[in-house]
């Protein structure tokens, strides 16, 4: 096999070791956390914006789509290059590279590890507040571009709440600086609108976060309820009173009997719902605080309450929570998770329809929710090697998806819409709508060089149309913003 | 309410028409309607905020909000309520106030100040500090295109991740991408207990010096702001000092008990003389007033507002004082968001009091005043810049405004933000000429 033109123009540009076109190690880079899977071209692996810049440059010459790519552990197909083209991956782009503690920023390459900016602020008494369950293998570039979450961005906001600034690369290879570390940046905000693009707008090369002093105290309770109905009632009391946990996480009966199956932590098995709450923030009045929330719990039936009464009792706690997806295993050898948001207050309904849907298609669904945000995880549980199988479950997730809209809520809270809601875009959307946000998309990059076929539904067979159209959208638009 | 085109007026130029849709679809098709004719629109919701930006090059219709002024959706169990763009800060404050709940906006004028104005202005005050500016806790809009269309941007619930975040680049976007009919919000409780401290300061560097301590309290301030020993005397009757840090602490009683004690304590390790007000509710409502306060002032005046990295407030404010006496202007009065750093420069240079008669050496007088005062904001722009900040002219007579430039230089990103200005409105029509780079 001999290398295209283009990948030895990269390899020129980058260096043989950091360009990898064989088919074995293209494999490697072809899936994500879905189910999706499809080839890049080539993968490349710069260390420098400027690097980024040429790859983008040299994409375009080629015609060449381009995906940029963290960690890969999304869930949706966000970043499946579905088109081919350069996908650059960012694991040597990894550092921290300020930490400004006077001004409450870190600037950091997109290939870091979110939990590591943490670790690294910790022994400052600082931390990044957005921990998406990934946390310890996702990167903060493609937290961004997914504006993820995790069950502290109840009290804390998603990671769009903590990005004060991008540095990016256009689709024409320019390099610009977004926001900064002064409040009310004259102009559009442009920082808003690379946050959860998915790539599609143009590729993140530094990011500047916001960084918070670590609370002074947290305490975590864990209850245990015979049913998610007197669950839900707690979540929507505890918020109904005005007060906003830093997490309020909820597992049902089918999970709670694969952990312990699996992990022996000590929960009765014939409880239907578990609920994880954590407090944190100053010493005063924290205790009185966990007491009020424990009496919520048994005032809703509650019939146990366990409260960490350190930070081992705190860990052993969160791993009902923490355990859960990798104890499905015990249950099915796949599942197919889910992503959306329905108001809490809708909670209990839309949890008694799951059920009856999972009924109809003969599935079994564990659930595990952001319970606080309204944001449910029901995984459909399945055997790949079933015929039909994953077929099923796709159109159980479906229907789930459905129902949230019909409540008044979305079809994704954190994961994203990659590759598998762009059938559900127009739930949400109408034309119209659509076609506005195309427009935005449009102004900033017009070609749709930039992990195509993403976002916003542009047909089925998007993949094959835009690696045969690329060449020519990009010779046409090479004079951008004219 | 007046109907009447002068009260419309924007430096001497004067809309022909005035439309007061009653909803989204009316709304709409007179936007659209304007777009067909080519004619140049004004979004007006309480015009309380009309004075920002430049002047438009062209005007010939305002398109009104107010009626557009209903509660769309409140689930207060859910904590998320939606707003039509025309429903003023007040009204929402009230409808909130049954449940206990609030949003987290203190601007000032609340009582005429639309909830469309304030976040097509990107407008924040006090309670930024700890809540975040509005752009965070708004999940999601509506908006009526030049083409005719509502359009539908962000959701209704608190976390959403399906499409473009369209609905937070209307936010401060002045109205040049398309009309808001609608907002969305994730509304919070209102603490249960709240405690003020105010220390006054002698020297400016202790007065800066606390500003990091009393940020990193456990119990974060919801409020930090810093006066001059003038804005602190009219906010607070009776302040004795030449700096003064107002904090205000949120919470359960028991939270607000330890904050009163350390923040007190802190301030006293800074050199201050410090008091605890219980009461604060008017006083941080004069406080929210006060950048409409000091520009109402009197006529002539010049408002700026200075953006900054958090640790140079010091510096900045030094810069302001220095460069004014450089360029022989009085000390402008001062106050900031302290922590976030914003700093509020007013300027009272420019005599165009209308009792005195305007004589030829009064006019010459004001003249020189004008260049001296263009000079000063473009050296502390200067600044500002080199320090990783920007400046705003928030309120200038015209030749001001005009020759200093309300905005500055946003740079290389000016051409993505023409190229979104051309996609949503190609005739130009929405707010000509009164944006960033002369969008």
């Amino acid at each position: 096999m001999t290398p295209s033109p283009l990948v030895r123009e990269l390899q020129t540009l980058l260096g043989a070791r950091n360009v990898l076109w064989h088919p074995d190690d293209l494999r490697v880079y072809s899936y994500d956390g879905s189910n999706n899977m499809a080839d890049p071209d080539v993968v490349v692996l710069p260390t420098t914006a400027e690097q980024v810049s040429a790859i983008v440059k040299l994409a375009r010459k080629y015609g060449a789509a381009i995906v940029p790519r963290g960690s890969g552990t999304g869930l949706c197909g966000a970043v499946t290059p579905v088109a081919g083209g350069v996908m650059i991956a960012f694991a040597r782009m990894n550092k921290i590279l300020e930490i400004d503690l006077e001004n409450r920023t870190a600037l950091v390459e997109p290939g870091v590890i979110n939990l590591d900016v943490s670790t690294a602020l910790a022994p400052y008494g600082y931390y990044y507040a957005p921990d998406p369950s990934s946390q310890a293998a996702c990167s903060i570039g493609g937290n961004v571009a997914n504006n993820s979450g995790g069950p502290h961005c109840l009290l804390y906001g998603v990671t769009a709440n903590h990005v004060l600034g991008l540095e990016v690369v256009l689709e024409n290879g320019e390099i610009v600086f977004l926001g900064g570390k002064a409040p009310d940046e004259p102009g559009y905000d442009l920082v808003a609108a690379f946050i959860g693009s998915e790539g599609t707008l143009g590729v993140i090369t530094k990011i500047l976060v916001r960084i918070l002093p670590l609370p002074e105290a947290t305490r975590t309770l864990l209850a245990i309820f015979d049913t998610i109905e007197q669950a839900s009632r707690t979540v929507s009391g505890v918020i109904g009173a005005g007060v906003i946990p830093a997490a309020l996480e909820m597992i049902d009966g089918t999970t709670i009997r694969a952990v312990e199956a699996a992990y022996h932590i000590g929960l009765p098995l014939d409880a239907d719902a578990v609920l994880l709450i954590e407090v944190d923030g100053p010493q005063a009045g924290i205790d009185e605080l966990q007491e009020m929330l424990a009496d919520f719990c048994k005032e809703f039936g509650a019939r146990q309450v366990r409260i960490a009464k350190n930070e081992q009792e705190r860990a052993d706690l969160w791993k009902a929570r923490k355990t859960a997806l990798g104890a499905l295993g015990r249950l099915a050898p796949n599942y197919y998770i889910q992503d959306g948001v329905v108001p809490r207050s809708k909670l209990p309904y839309v949890l008694q329809q799951q059920e009856a849907i999972a009924k109809k298609y003969n599935v079994t669904i564990a659930n595990v929710l952001h319970a606080g945000d309204g944001n449910l995880h029901p995984n459909i549980l399945f055997d790949a090697r079933d015929p039909g199988a994953l077929e099923r479950v796709r159109k159980v997730g479906g229907e789930i998806l459905k129902l949230c809209v019909e409540v008044g809520g979305t079809i994704s809270g954190e994961h994203g819409v990659g590759l598998e809601k762009l059938e559900y875009m127009p739930l949400l959307f109408s034309p119209h709508d659509l076609d506005a946000q195309a427009k935005l998309r449009d102004a900033i990059a017009p070609t749709r060089i930039l992990n195509p076929c993403k976002m916003l539904p542009q047909g089925s067979k998007c993949g094959e149309v835009m690696r045969k159209n690329l060449p020519a959208a990009v010779a046409t638009n090479s004079e951008l913003w004219i | 309410m007046s109907l009447d085109p002068a009260q419309f007026s924007l430096d001497a130029l004067t809309p022909r028409t005035i439309y007061t849709p009653h909803d989204a679809n009316e709304l709409a098709q007179m936007l659209a309607q304007c777009n067909a004719e080519k004619r140049a629109v004004v979004p007006w919701g309480g015009g309380t905020l009309q004075h920002l930006g430049h002047p438009p090059t062209r005007y010939d219709a305002a398109i009104c909000t107010t009626n557009l002024n209903q509660v769309i959706d409140y689930a207060y169990d859910d904590l998320t309520a939606t707003f039509g763009a025309g429903m003023t800060l007040a009204e929402i404050e009230r409808v909130l106030a049954e449940h206990g709940q609030f949003l987290p906006i203190d601007v000032p004028h609340p009582e005429r100040a639309t909830i469309g104005g304030v976040l097509a202005t990107g407008m924040n005050g006090p309670l930024r500090l700890r809540y975040g500016p509005v752009r965070d806790f708004l999940i999601g809009n509506r908006f009526a295109t030049v083409e005719g269309h509502v359009i539908k941007a962000g959701s209704k619930v608190v976390k959403n991740v399906a499409g473009y975040e369209l609905h937070k680049v209307q936010v401060g976007a002045f109205g040049t991408l398309g009309i808001l009919s609608e907002a969305t919000f994730k509304v919070f409780p209102r603490p249960a207990a709240e405690t003020t401290l105010w220390a006054s300061f002698d020297d400016l560097r202790d007065a800066c010096a606390v500003i990091s301590p009393l940020w990193r309290l456990p119990t974060p301030p919801l409020a930090l702001e810093l006066f001059d020993r003038a804005t602190g005397a009219q906010v607070y009757k009776g302040a004795q000092g030449k700096w003064f840090i107002a904090a205000r602490f949120g919470g359960p009683t028991a939270t607000i008990a330890s904050a009163r004690e350390t923040s007190a304590q802190t301030a006293r390790e800074h050199q201050a003389r410090v008091e605890i007000v219980e009461e604060g509710m008017s006083l941080w409502r004069t406080i929210a007033d006060l950048p409409a306060q000091l520009r109402e002032t009197q006529p002539g005046v010049t408002l700026l507002r200075a953006s900054i990295p958090p640790k140079e407030l010091f510096a900045a404010l030094r810069s302001i004082l220095d460069l004014a006496s450089i360029h022989q202007l009085a000390p402008p009065r001062l106050f900031a968001h302290a922590a976030l750093a914003t700093i509020y420069a007013c300027s009272v240079d420019v005599d165009a009091s209308p009792h005195l008669a305007r004589e030829s050496a009064i006019a010459r007088d004001d003249r020189i005043q004008e260049t001296r005062m263009i000079a000063f904001v473009r050296a502390l722009r200067a600044q500002l810049h080199e320090r990783g900040g920007h400046l705003m002219v928030v309120e200038a007579p015209t030749a001001i405004k005009a020759q200093a430039g309300v905005w500055g230089d946003v740079g290389p990103t000016l051409k993505l933000m023409q190229s979104i200005k051309r996609q949503f409105d190609p005739n130009n029509i929405l707010n000509p000429g009164r944006f960033v780079g002369g969008i």
